[in-house]
């Protein structure tokens, strides 16, 4: 939400901080500013206030965030629409107004005969403009005025384009035409302002005005609705036509619906000062048991509780200082303290919401870090410490892990609400995964340093009664899986994970002999027994990652004699020292000795950060290392 | 250099091996509970309101067929089938797959890593909280640390705070050195949790926190995209 600091001001009489200060108050007591932007055209500064969920009740508004600055740098507030709380208008039974739904608790309709339409005072534009709202008319801005200052929403309707209201449940397939262009069919869910004769909708209820009685600068007369719509209602409303507004937000917040009163008065109050024209009166519709006055109970909480939950020791007099900023009603005996929130609080109920408040208030660098008392650790997860022993026993026969995604494009267990129809199913084998990035990863052999592809999940799969988790092992080779070559290596694995937890399992391989091998997890180690403690953890270093090329990587072996005094190392230093950075891996393939020589072999991997590299340029750089090797008295094979 | 011939262990799941050991040394207990979960674990009984925007089809995966379960979209669901079934005191760390109905980019994924730390007893505070963050972090970056926490809110704790950290030492990532950091969420375990599970709030309390994982690992490795943790890439995995 975005906040005008000129704006703030209006509440005070001392001037408030500066803005940037005013950001940094705001971030340790109350909750996030995201930005401070500097508006010099308007000679205003706005901030970007991320009011918390519980707090948006109240605090999406200047007013809520005014009552936040008062309390933590202690500045009255000193201009305040709600420490009034009449109505201060004159009633009327001459408006029509009926309410036949219960989305709404509160309805009030005020009238005002002779208003001149016209641009807003330039106050009210800076104002409006510099939060990136539009100036419309001045009775439109008003009501605009009177939704941020304070968080209520108002709206005005042409009083002859109307007769009077009926706030009812919308009729299925009823359309609206919005302000701003915007047309709209309607469910019964929905809740219609209508004409009270004609039955034609005038308003989507909580949400935006329709066009059918928009003010217009021949109007002269309006009605002002300022109403309290159910929470839920409005924001399935507004999702479901996709148009959230200012207005909609503050009811699905839960702004309070006596709110509703104060709004209607400061609303009518700056239209006769800006539009002119007289107030005829209003009509207010409650529903049963809608106070006029909301009445909030006490909540206490005693020193004991609160200091023990903080772990420090607040000063009382602190505490009462906090209360006492806010404007509370407070009182305090020897054990604990008692407070009335204001009306507009719906948050403080239980003794934690008002440890929140002087946590908050007091200033969390005054609670100290304190460990907690060491106690041993009661038992060891089987689970765990088993899936730990797989993963070692697996990476010790060179696999490596990988996490894939739990959605397939199509399993057994389908998604309500799937991101894409390629993720519209869970998971029910790890195995299909597997393959493709035993496919994937293919390519990038020589690369990565290694003969072959072999890696591992261990991972949840879902079936449409149980999910378990599952582990698979795949490997394959450049050009595919070859059972020839490589099926000896996922026996070793089984093999290897078998000794480690010391028992014998059952592992699926796929119709097609493919190369990944999957077993139940989670039922192998109910056979299992507990384990007395977990392996040692010893701290590594932090590795920094380097992003990889998403270009190809190309390959060249090398091969040359070299006399048996030349060692392996020797010579690999050798062609690294020749070669640039495009050279990115040089993996030693094999060495052997015929009478004084010895024969080595060495491959070159080759990539580029930012292109495909040409043979040519690869070529150039193997030639290169011929050279060096032919320098040094070598012979290339 | 030789052929590799070690696999490597997947960065997430090397950093749920030291986060288990770290809070290990304090007596917290390793706990997990099943990815596709009860409503009522995942929303009812952590305070969540039945009506809460949280619960939406834009933010929870829902299963076709299975009306009453979700894809969990917290570790915090563990908390509550913990202590729906033990006494306190209770100490448990809890990583775990999470799910989130949001668009992916560099930063946010649709399923993603959590670590859920929970602390139930007869007396434990914020201060004690903070204390054991501050270990974490310290720890997990191989330096000292300050934790700064601000105001924030969810529904199953209060107070609510999110946690900043400031790292300093010279075996901490250049990068995150001396900057506050925002790292984890946490709060008081509210006595509407407590509640739910049988648990007698005039007795008890406790702290919770959430850390995500694949956050954790980005930060201390450099790493530029979360998407690469789910992608099964070795380029990725085979550098840690």
């Amino acid at each position: 939400m975005l906040i005008s600091r000129n704006w703030l001001q209006r509440f005070f009489d001392a001037p408030l901080p500066e803005p940037e200060t005013l950001a940094q108050l705001l971030t340790t007591h109350s909750w996030e500013i995201d930005e401070v932007v500097h508006k010099p055209e308007f000679d205003d500064v706005v901030l970007d206030v991320k009011v918390l969920p519980d707090k948006s009740a109240w605090a999406l508004s200047h007013r809520g965030v005014a009552t936040e600055i008062s309390a933590i740098t202690g500045i009255p507030l000193t201009h305040d629409p709600l420490g009034k709380r009449d109505i201060s208008l004159v009633a009327s039974d001459s408006l029509s107004v009926s309410v036949d739904t219960e989305a709404v608790d509160r309805y009030i309709l005020a009238k005002i005969e002779g208003v001149s339409i016209g641009p807003s005072p330039k106050w009210l534009q800076s104002l409006l403009l510099s939060l990136g709202q539009r100036s419309i008319n001045n009775v439109v801005d008003a009501t605009n005025y009177v939704l941020l200052s304070i968080g209520q929403p108002t709206h005005v309707f042409d009083a002859d384009k109307m007769n009077g209201v009926r706030v009812r449940s919308a009729y299925e397939g009823e359309r609206i035409h919005t302000l701003g262009g915007g047309e709209y069919t309607l469910t019964t869910q929905d809740t219609v302002i209508a004409d009270s004769n004609t039955d034609v909708p005038l308003a989507l209820a909580g949400v935006k005005g329709g066009v059918a009685a928009e003010v217009s600068d021949a109007t002269r007369a309006i009605y002002i609705e300022s109403a309290h719509f159910d929470a839920v209602r409005t924001r399935k409303t507004a999702g479901r036509h996709n148009l959230r507004t200012d207005a909609s937000v503050r009811y699905e917040n839960g702004v309070v619906s006596e709110l509703a009163r104060i709004g209607v008065r400061e609303c009518v109050e700056l239209i006769l000062e800006i539009a002119g024209g007289t107030c005829v009166g209003y009509t207010e519709v409650t529903a049963e048991n809608t106070p006029s006055k909301i009445q909030p109970a006490s909540v206490s909480c005693t020193f004991e509780k609160l200091n023990s939950i903080l772990g420090t020791e607040v000063p009382r007099d602190v505490v009462r200082d906090i209360f006492t900023k806010l404007t509370y009603a407070y009182t305090e005996d020897a054990y604990s303290f008692t407070i009335v929130p204001p009306f507009e609080r719906t948050d403080l109920v239980i003794p934690e919401d008002l440890i929140e408040e002087v946590s908050r208030f007091y200033g969390e660098s005054h609670i100290p870090a304190k460990l907690p008392e060491k106690v041993s650790l009661p038992n060891i997860h089987k689970g765990f410490y088993c899936m730990e022993k797989i993963r070692n026993t697996l990476v010790a026969q060179g696999f490596s892990e990988v996490y894939t995604s739990s959605f397939r494009e199509k399993d057994i267990v389908p998604i309500k609400n799937a991101l894409a129809s390629d993720k519209g199913y869970l998971r029910s084998v790890l195995r299909e995964n597997i393959k493709d990035a035993l496919k994937k990863n293919a390519p990038h052999t020589d690369l990565l340093g290694v003969s072959e592809i072999r890696m591992f999940e261990i991972g949840t799969v879902f079936e449409e009664g149980r999910e378990y988790i599952s582990v698979a092992i795949g490997v394959c080779g450049v050009s595919g899986y070859s059972p020839k070559k490589h099926e000896s290596i996922l026996n070793d694995a089984l093999v290897a994970v078998s000794s480690a937890l010391g028992t014998t399992f059952d592992a699926v391989r796929s119709d097609k002999n493919d190369g990944v091998v999957e077993f139940s997890f989670t039922e192998l180690v109910e056979k299992l027994p507990d384990h007395g403690t977990y392996d040692l953890y010893l701290p590594r270093e932090i590795i920094s990652y380097v992003p990889f090329s998403p270009y190809p990587s190309m390959s060249r072996d090398v091969s040359f004699w070299t006399p048996v005094t030349v060692s392996s190392e020797r010579a690999e230093e050798l062609i690294q020292s020749v070669l640039d950075s495009l050279c990115v891996r040089v993996t030693f393939v094999d060495e052997y000795r015929q009478d004084d020589k010895v024969s080595y072999a060495f491959r070159l991997v080759f990539q580029a950060g930012d292109r495909t590299l040409t043979d040519t340029e690869v070529n150039a750089r193997a030639e290169t290392v011929y050279e060096a090797i032919r320098g040094e008295g070598w012979t290339p094979r | 250099m030789k052929k590799e011939t070690q696999g490597h262990i997947h960065p997430i799941s090397q950093t749920i091996t030291e986060i288990n050991a770290l809070f290990a040394e304090f007596g917290f207990t390793f706990a997990d509970g099943p990815e596709r979960e009860y409503i009522k674990y995942n929303f009812d009984m952590l305070n969540v309101p039945k009506d809460h925007p949280s619960r939406d089809m834009q933010d929870t995966f829902y299963l076709k067929n299975i009306p009453d379960m979700v894809m969990r979209t917290q570790t915090s669901a563990v908390q509550a089938r913990y202590m729906e079934s033990h006494t306190p005191p209770i100490r448990i760390i809890v990583p775990g797959k999470v799910f989130r109905n949001e668009a992916t980019d560099a930063t946010h994924e649709a399923q993603f890593y959590q670590v859920e730390g929970l602390m139930v007893d007869t007396a434990t505070s914020v201060a004690e909280l903070k204390g054991l963050l501050r270990y974490f972090v310290e720890r997990l970056f191989h330096g000292k640390a300050e934790v700064r926490f601000r105001p924030s809110f969810f529904p199953f704790v209060e107070p609510g705070f999110e946690v900043d950290m400031k790292l300093t030492g010279e075996s901490v990532p250049e990068k995150l050195r001396d900057r506050w950091i925002e790292i984890l969420g946490a709060g008081m375990v509210h006595p509407n949790v407590l509640r739910a599970a049988n648990i007698d709030p005039e007795i008890y309390r406790g702290f919770a926190f959430g850390v995500g994982i694949d956050r954790i690992v980005m930060l201390r490795h450099g790493v530029d995209d979360i998407r690469h943790f789910y992608s099964g890439d070795l380029r990725v995995v085979n550098q840690f």
